[in-house]
């Protein structure tokens, strides 16, 4: 719903969940898939450095995605 | 499997000199009951009130209500597997209940440490919310309990919640060797063949990735045979759930609404009548990765599929993202070819959000048992701006902590805010809206 409301504002979203159906639904246009609910920015089961990896790999593609036009919802992975 | 149920009915509570049931009418020792439940050296509090139908009486906090059940014949124990109670597979010989009344688990115990999950249901014995609740029309025996708040969190659960079922096991004990005055049989009969095969898809909260607790041990909401863990789905005869195999609290599904689930109840009454009550499925759910929600929702349809189900009705008991488990289930079953029914409650549709999380095209046959929550004007229920009246007694913990981070205490005999309502299994007394 923010994602939606900041959109309807003119500012471009990207959002990060493990639960990629729901945004489709609500209509936000950029949905990039994480790895699990619990958390949707990270990966805990791998070691820091990994993970900061995982992290990091996670903002370039949001970055990517936002730049990317899209006509319909879709999900990015 | 064969199970009779008898009934006992309970139609008044008194405190006396001995535990009897005699004449519908429940006679309690108090004091002998309670020097039991204190035995436990980790119990710090247990006290015993009545609360009556009608009456002006709110019951604060509630963590669970229990229906008396004693297996009279038959294997293994009623509620199995939960506070180490044996865990042989229950539904059959016989079974007493006490009708009429529950034993209401009264604790400021948290189900668990983990943040998120408060305590947060109360029932009030007269009043616009008892009349949504089944439990106001029952005589409610309730048991104020708490535990040495040094212990851990899964100890105090324990401790409280074995009080519980001691006390329920000491009521229903009292029918041993009675006549029930009413009794039912439950068995799946061969019916004729022409009947649709109907499964029971029942979705059940695991509080397991949020208490990050998958041992036996954390039994503090929903639970099979005591498990409260994420499992795959789990065939099971509806006997066994009627023997109390799967129970609460997880918020509104309390011990005794699960052993009384209606649409279970109902499905075996038509059984052979218009339909044949092929079995039930339980499924869990708040798994964290859509893929392992994908994968039990896929195996929900591979069971149904095995039982030989034609139709089969999907509900669930609570929650957010547990709603994508119960409406993949819903579209696995019916790419499956089994018409699904799915009963649910909806959400605030305020700000242009869809009332289901998910509505997918598959559910394309809804039953909705209640509309909103607090605030939706048109919803079922009392809106939160219209707040529940005072009462003139409070069984239970005198204030309770509220708003966003919990930093304001109110008083619960006070007029109160309706509680977070998700009567998913349509548990209500509101009838439901079919779509």
């Amino acid at each position: 719903m923010i994602a939606r409301e900041l959109e309807k504002a003119g500012v471009p979203v990207v959002q990060l969940t493990a639960l990629t159906p729901i945004p489709n639904t609500l209509g936000v246009n950029r949905v990039l898939a994480s790895a699990a609910i619990t958390y949707p920015t990270g990966d805990p089961s791998l070691p820091p450095a990994e993970e900061k990896q995982v992290r990091k790999q996670y903002l370039r593609k949001a970055l990517k995605a936002l730049q990317q036009q899209v006509e319909k919802p879709e999900v990015f992975y | 499997m064969r199970l009779e149920l008898g009934s006992f009915p309970v139609t008044d509570i008194v405190f006396g000199a001995r535990t009897r049931w005699q004449d519908s009418v429940l006679e309690i020792d108090a004091r002998a009951l309670l020097e039991e439940m204190r035995s436990d050296p980790r119990i710090t509090r247990a006290e015993l009130e009545l609360a009556r139908p009608g009456e002006s009486v709110r019951i604060w906090p509630v963590r669970d209500a229990v229906e008396p059940r004693i297996k009279v014949e038959g294997p293994g124990v009623a509620y199995p597997g939960i506070c180490g109670r044996a865990i042989d597979t229950v539904g059959q010989g016989r079974t007493h209940r006490l009708a009429g009344m529950s034993v209401v688990e009264v604790s400021e115990v948290l189900p668990h440490d983990a943040g998120g999950d408060y305590n947060s249901i109360f029932y009030d014995m007269s009043g616009p919310w008892a009349e949504m609740i089944p439990m106001s029309k029952l005589l409610n025996l309730c048991l104020l309990v708490e535990a040495d708040p040094a212990l851990t969190i899964i100890d105090q659960n324990d401790a409280v919640h074995r009080a519980t079922l001691k006390l329920a096991d000491r009521l229903a004990a009292t029918t041993v060797g009675l006549e029930p005055p009413q009794r039912e049989v439950f068995e799946l009969g061969p019916v004729d063949p022409a009947l649709p095969k109907v499964v029971y898809i029942p979705c059940l909260h695991s509080a397991q990735a949020m208490s990050g607790n998958g041992s036996n041990g954390f039994f503090c909401t929903t639970a099979t045979y005591g498990l409260s863990m994420l499992t795959p789905p789990w065939p099971m005869h509806p006997n066994e759930i009627l023997d109390g195999a799967i129970t609460g609290p997880y918020r509104i599904a309390t011990s005794w609404h699960l052993a009384n689930n209606r649409i279970l109840l109902e499905l075996y009454r038509r059984h052979g009548v218009d339909l044949n009550f092929a079995g039930v499925i339980a499924v869990r759910t708040e798994w964290t990765t859509m893929e392992e929600k994908e994968l039990m929702c896929l195996q929900t349809a591979k069971v149904a599929q095995m039982l030989g189900a034609q139709g089969a009705i999907v509900a669930w008991d609570a929650g957010g993202n547990e709603f994508l488990e119960v409406v993949h289930t819903v579209r696995a079953c019916q790419r499956a070819g089994i018409k699904t029914v799915l009963l649910t409650s909806e959400d605030d549709p305020t700000g242009g959000a869809p009332t289901l999380l998910e509505p997918l095209p598959e559910a394309d046959a809804v039953v909705s048992t209640f509309i909103g929550g607090s605030g939706y004007p048109g919803g079922s229920g009392p809106a939160s701006s219209q707040m529940l009246p005072a009462m003139a007694r409070v069984i239970g913990s005198p204030t309770r902590l509220v708003g966003a981070v919990r930093d304001e205490v109110i008083d619960v005999a006070g007029p109160m805010p309706p509680p977070r309502y998700n009567d998913t299994y349509g548990f209500g007394r509101y009838s439901g809206v079919e779509y």
